[in-house]
């Protein structure tokens, strides 16, 4: 594993941290009971991104695909 | 843990920081990589752990023992290792099926009396590493690979976590020497990158979006539809268990070449192809390869006459078959496969001239990707009544309403099959052209992308459909 490949999971880290925080929630969501402070940590994550606004441009793609995928002929 | 998650994410990460302390630490590496891939497969139940370890066990002391012992003794240590093995993935997989065809037949014969099911769960991955267990056994026997020596690398070998759980099944003679090697490989950044990002749109957006929103619905109740959603469904299955299960193994393929190791290609456009043949070399190669070089020559190939032929071809392909899933829908599945191989054979030799050129390779790919549609509607529908459902509203119904395809995922199978037909080696050329470019740029630029393809996919993550093989 050579600082390459470290930078670049550094970087999809970084970058799913800032602007996919829902991931991040979900994923602790799914941890088990005694890890309730790592989960109360990611919605609190989850939610300061949303008031930065950073969750705007992965939410306005969400709903666009939705509404996308869902137009009939 | 799926791939596509958030959790393999923090795995993966978590696993290459500690990898990178032991970069020059040949054991600790391979260490690290054990016991990151037991942890994952920990995931799904920690108990299967042992069915692991007690399969990788058998191999390596059936290795040690063939290498050791002379030719007739080193012979039954190769059945017994291989009996062990099939014992250990009848009874999971194949039982509670047997018993059940068992009871039928008390019933037929009007005995009042049933034998119980054994009601096992099916553990992740089994036929996976049991078939890499039973190939290198083979190949020590064959002498096609040298014996592995240390327990840790037949371990890692069989648990090595990026093709675990659905393959693909990668040849020890491939594998191993790769785990012998002092330092891993440096491959370069920009093939993996593009393996894991071209997989994870595949299975996030093309696949599961097939499934949500076409061919779930379709097949739940297909005599609701018209003609024409059952073709598109149809189609789209085609598609989506092409971009779900070459997604999970290019996937795979990236992962393993960021931590050095290198894996062959699972998949080669198999759409394209205008004979079941070449199908067959295009589709699941390592599982088509493994049933030909352990299977199918074994019970004579095509060195003893057209009609051991015949017979080593249907035995493959309805075994191939049973692989799948113990349900008669694969038997049948394997079966439509194998018949089409046979008739293929046959008729070669009385193949016109002009079947021999473009026309004819139009016409071949057209054939054999309709056929390999009906063998799928019978591998997708939950029983054999709900497929002959379908193929019969399919054919009766001549409605051409649309019910249920959408512009969006009409799209998604055309892109599915737009796929097939680029120009072959553009993923390497694409490759290629993206090496040059700073390492900033490939990072940034990949973090983007997973987090939009993210955005992309519908809630949620389907599970891989060869999970569950």
């Amino acid at each position: 594993m050579s600082p390459r490949h470290l930078l670049v999971l550094l970087a999809v880290g970084v970058v799913g941290l800032l602007f996919d925080g829902h991931a991040l929630a979900g994923w602790a969501d799914a941890l088990p009971d005694g890890a309730a402070p790592v989960r109360r940590a990611a919605h609190a994550w989850e939610d300061t991104t949303e008031r930065l606004g950073l969750a705007a441009p992965y939410d306005v793609v969400h709903r666009w695909i939705a509404t996308v995928i869902a137009r009939p002929f | 843990m799926l791939f596509p998650t958030f959790a393999f994410l923090v795995f993966f990460a978590v696993t290459v920081a500690l990898l990178a302390p032991a970069e020059r630490l040949h054991r600790a590496r391979k260490v690290v990589l054990l016991v990151a891939s037991y942890w994952f497969y920990a995931q799904w139940n920690w108990t299967f752990c042992f069915l692991l370890a007690g399969s990788s066990l058998v191999t390596y002391a059936a290795g040690l023992l063939i290498a050791r012992s002379p030719r007739p003794l080193g012979r039954v240590v190769l059945v017994a290792a291989i009996t062990a093995h099939m014992l250990v993935l009848c009874s999971y997989k194949y039982g509670d099926f047997l018993i059940g065809a068992a009871n039928e037949g008390l019933h037929a014969a009007g005995a009042g009396t049933e034998l119980p099911f054994l009601g096992l769960i099916l553990p992740v991955g089994i036929s996976f590493f049991t078939f890499h267990g039973i190939s290198y056994v083979v190949d020590v026997w064959r002498g096609d690979v040298a014996v592995c020596r240390r327990l840790d690398d037949m371990l890692l070998y069989l648990s090595f976590f990026p093709q675990l759980i659905a393959g693909p099944i990668v040849r020890a003679a491939f594998f191993l020497p790769q785990l012998y090697a002092a330092q891993p490989a440096r491959l370069p950044l920009a093939p993996p990158l593009l393996l894991i990002l071209g997989g994870l749109f595949k299975k996030a957006i093309v696949a599961n979006y097939l499934a949500t929103e076409l061919v779930d619905p379709v097949f739940f109740d297909p005599s609701r539809f018209s003609s024409l959603d059952l073709l598109l469904a149809a189609y789209g299955y085609a598609v989506q268990i092409y971009c779900d299960f070459s997604g999970y193994t290019d996937m795979a393929i990236g992962l393993a070449a960021l931590l050095g190791y290198f894996f062959p290609p699972n998949f080669d456009q198999p759409y394209r192809a205008s004979s079941f043949q070449e199908f067959w070399r295009r589709w699941h190669i390592s599982l088509s390869f493994w049933l030909r070089d352990y299977l199918y020559k074994p019970l004579g190939g095509s060195r003893h006459g057209p009609a051991r032929t015949i017979l080593a071809l249907m035995a493959t392909m309805l075994l191939g078959g049973l692989w799948h899933g113990a349900a008669w829908k694969f038997v049948l599945w394997g079966g439509l496969h194998g018949t089409a191989l046979v008739v293929e054979r046959a008729i070669r030799p009385f193949t016109p001239r002009l079947l021999a050129g473009r026309v004819g390779t139009v016409l071949g790919t057209l054939v054999v990707f309709h056929v390999v549609c009906v063998a799928w509607v019978l591998f997708r529908a939950d029983t054999m009544q709900t497929a002959v459902i379908y193929l019969q509203t399919l054919v009766q119904s001549g409605s051409l309403a649309v019910e249920q395809a959408r512009p969006a995922t009409v799209c998604l199978v055309a892109l599915g099959l737009l796929l097939q037909f680029l120009p072959r080696g553009w993923e390497n050329r694409l490759a290629r052209w993206l090496m040059p470019a700073p390492d900033w740029a490939l990072a940034a630029t990949a973090s983007v992308l997973i987090v939009g393809i993210d955005a992309m996919g519908p809630d949620g993550v389907a599970p891989f459909i060869y999970f569950q093989f």
